[in-house]
């Protein structure tokens, strides 16, 4: 028999490592000995449906979730009776509300808990939920616009942790491409033709997506700061914004350039010029810095 | 096979026999109630008790054994089944059978497929005899009457005469009806105001994976030691152990947090009440008593420990303290909206109130069957005995001890896939007490594919 050299303890006959330290012992194989009647007998003869999939607390919360959902139903149930012929009250949507209630919470226990996994049912769960309530009526109006939008932010938001490999180029051209089939979508949804997504929508969204290579290609040339980045991103957004502004006064063929975005134009115009000073003159770059440590 | 006698269901009121119930219906003592709503993957309800034998174990005539002694014990003769109000017992006249032993003590035993319907299973090894119970059916101490009764029967049959003791129960013996009884409801006293809430004590959590089975270690120590040592620190040795596993616990909770973060350490000792009350009952029959520590006002040293666990354990167990006990217990199952409360309305609550006032409130657990004694014909043939329990999500880890034949098994089982740290500075404490230990693993020792 062996003792284990760091936690003192005498180890089984046939032990090849401490079990509380995990320190293997080293020792001539009679030291070591062999083991005649071992407590544990090495061998798994249990069946696998032996034992439970679902662990204590999800069993728990996911029994009094639908203990909730099935009492709700009924009483929704007793009410829709109560007031049949009432058309103030219509039980089937209120029913339909807990079940995607119910789906989310019982989502969230047996999902695996990953976040594009979660968001994709989340976002599909919503868009059904959506369409249901707008749709009841077999008409569809507003929900168009929020389930639209909710494709808009699974592509850009979800779709690319889902892709193996060249996620931020996938990324990219898909989130471009479904923000400007969003708008075109909501254009053509308000009727009467598309009025403003050629001329407004589309060359405003290709003023951005020019400010964004940009970045990128300044991030391929130089190691720009968090402060430039930040900067970037809100001299983009000015560009944008400032950029739909001239792009209605020209489709509304008006004298003015721009109408309400002046101060905008501006703030953006002192953005750049500090930027382009920073990224290309080094004198401005260590005048800015606020390094403190080596 | 032999049919079993089946559990009274009936009582005799101004001579008339009064049913409590339908016929073939047991329910189950105010103890077990909680067991079959809590069960889980990493909560089992289960423990196991093993005798090592120096004699060959003959799997059939384990059985033959197991067959004879059951008329003895009719009230585990019973499956489970879900009511609208209550899980309850029921008997069961099934196929009994025997199962070699495995690798992992104390798992997971489905109530319908598990051992045939049975709520207990019978394992054999070489010279190996071990019972694993599921915690509904009965307690420790009933286990252990259960499993003396059987290797007696065992070595009966084996050609071995086995003299005569208190716990161990013959084939033909009559049966008591006191020992199917559930004892309390019969020591129930009704009383107001007495259920206190504990705050959450220090759960150790070491950032590891959950093991798919049961990880055991397992230290022995010699009786002798463990009691020379307990004696001249002025304690039992139960209260020696749990002084250590307090220290133990305050140890790892100071590596592993930040001192505004610390939470009582509280270790629950289940008691055998029946010397308390007189009760000879069959079927579970224990009380917890949460002993602990709270490190946040100030660092304890081992013999300040000491002191706290004499005076609290020394102070809980007592009739009266336990009563309160017992009132809380079952005034909870009598209560009106608790009683008609549908089993569907009661299951996730009762869990969430498992987690939270249960095994919330106290770090880990230790059980000591106490020093086995046998009489004359089964003390030559039975070399070891082991205790074995299985821990909950919440605690993770379960401390179970047991004496046979001059030692002490101490049985820690952990849900823990690799972290040994409370393991080792619980044992290597009682090294640097002077105290030799022998460990046993069944960690990283799976040797046959399912």
């Amino acid at each position: 028999m062996a003792y284990c050299v760091r936690c003192g303890v005498k180890l089984e006959p046939g032990a090849t490592s401490c079990p509380l330290c995990q320190t293997e012992v080293i020792a001539t194989p009679d030291v070591v000995g062999k083991s005649t009647n071992p407590l544990f007998p090495g061998v798994v003869t249990d069946k696998k449906d032996d034992y439970l999939k679902i662990d204590k607390r999800r069993k728990g919360f996911s029994e009094l979730v639908i203990t909730f959902m099935v009492i709700s139903i009924i009483i929704l149930l007793i009410t829709g009776l109560a007031f049949k012929g009432d058309n103030s009250f219509d039980h089937w949507i209120p029913i339909v509300c807990v079940l995607f209630g119910g789906g989310y919470l019982l989502t969230l226990l047996y999902s695996k808990l990953s976040y594009p996994r979660l968001a994709t049912v989340y976002t599909l769960l919503t868009i059904g939920l959506l369409l249901f309530l707008d749709g009841y009526d077999l008409r569809f109006s507003w929900a168009l616009y929020p389930t639209s939008a909710l494709v808009v932010y699974w592509v850009i938001g979800v779709m690319p942790w889902i892709l193996k490999s060249n996620r931020v180029v996938f990324g990219s051209i898909g989130g471009v491409v479904s923000i400007a089939l969003f708008l075109l979508v909501v254009d053509a949804l308000e009727g009467g033709g598309l009025l403003w997504f050629f001329p407004i929508a589309l060359p405003t969204l290709a003023v951005v997506v020019v400010g964004f290579v940009l970045l990128a290609l300044r991030f391929r040339i130089g190691d720009p700061t968090m402060t430039e980045l930040i900067l970037s991103i809100i001299l983009i957004a000015s560009v944008g914004v400032g950029s739909g502004d001239f792009f209605t006064m020209r489709a509304l063929q008006a004298d003015q350039l721009v109408s309400w975005s002046t101060y905008v134009w501006i703030v953006a115009a002192c953005l750049g010029v500090f930027l382009v000073a920073v990224a290309t003159l080094k004198k401005v770059r260590m005048y800015f810095s606020n390094k403190i440590r080596a | 096979m032999r049919a079993l006698p089946s559990v009274s269901n009936s009582r005799m009121m101004y001579g008339m026999k009064i049913s409590r119930g339908p016929e073939d219906f047991i329910p189950l003592d105010n103890a077990a109630i909680i067991y079959p709503t809590t069960v889980a993957r990493y909560n089992s309800h289960m423990f196991r008790i093993s005798m090592d034998l120096n004699l060959k174990v003959v799997p059939e005539r384990l059985l033959t054994a197991l067959e004879n002694i059951m008329e003895r014990f009719p009230y585990y003769a019973v499956s489970l089944h879900q009511g609208f109000f209550w899980y309850y017992l029921s008997p069961h006249h099934k196929a009994l059978s025997v199962y070699p032993d495995r690798l992992y003590p104390c798992a997971y035993l489905h109530r319908k497929r598990g051992a045939n319907g049975y709520l207990f299973k019978v394992f054999y090894s070489d010279k190996r005899v071990a019972l694993e119970v599921f915690h509904a059916l009965t307690d420790g101490t009933g286990g252990l009457v259960f499993l003396k009764s059987l290797v007696a029967e065992y070595l009966r049959l084996s050609g071995i005469e086995v003299g005569p003791d208190p716990q161990i129960f013959r084939p033909g013996d009559p049966v008591a009806p006191e020992e199917s009884t559930d004892a309390f409801q019969r020591f129930y006293k009704p009383l107001k105001s007495v259920f206190s809430v504990e705050s959450q004590a220090y759960h150790y959590n070491g950032r590891d994976e959950l093991a798919d089975h049961l990880q055991a270690i397992s230290a022995r120590v010699r009786v002798i030691d463990v009691k020379e040592r307990s004696a001249a620190l002025g304690v039992t040795i139960t209260e020696y152990f749990v002084a250590h596993l307090l220290d133990a616990f305050q140890r790892v909770q100071e590596q592993v947090k930040k001192p505004k973060d610390y939470q009582p350490v509280r270790i629950s000792v289940p008691v055998n009440i029946r010397k308390v009350f007189n009760s000879n009952s069959m079927r579970n029959f224990t009380l917890f008593v949460v002993i602990g520590i709270d490190p946040r006002l100030g660092r304890y040293s081992f013999s300040e420990i000491l002191q706290q666990v004499k005076f609290q354990l020394r102070g809980e167990v007592n009739a009266k303290s336990l009563s309160r006990q017992i009132s809380r217990n079952v005034a909870g199952g009598r209560h009106v909206l608790i009683r008609y409360a549908p089993n569907f309305l009661k299951l996730p609550l009762m869990k969430l109130l498992s987690d939270s006032y249960g095994d919330g409130i106290y770090t880990s657990v230790i059980s000591n069957l106490g020093d086995l004694s046998f009489p004359s014909g089964m003390k030559e043939s039975v070399d070891r005995a082991d205790f074995f329990l299985s821990p909950g999500k919440v605690n993770k880890l379960a401390f179970a001890v047991v004496g046979c034949n001059g030692h002490l098994s101490i049985n820690i089982t952990s849900i823990l896939a690799e972290q040994t740290i409370i393991e080792r500075e619980f044992l290597t404490a009682l090294v640097k007490d002077g105290i030799p230990v022998e460990v046993a693993s069944n960690r990283h020792s799976e040797k046959l594919e399912r």
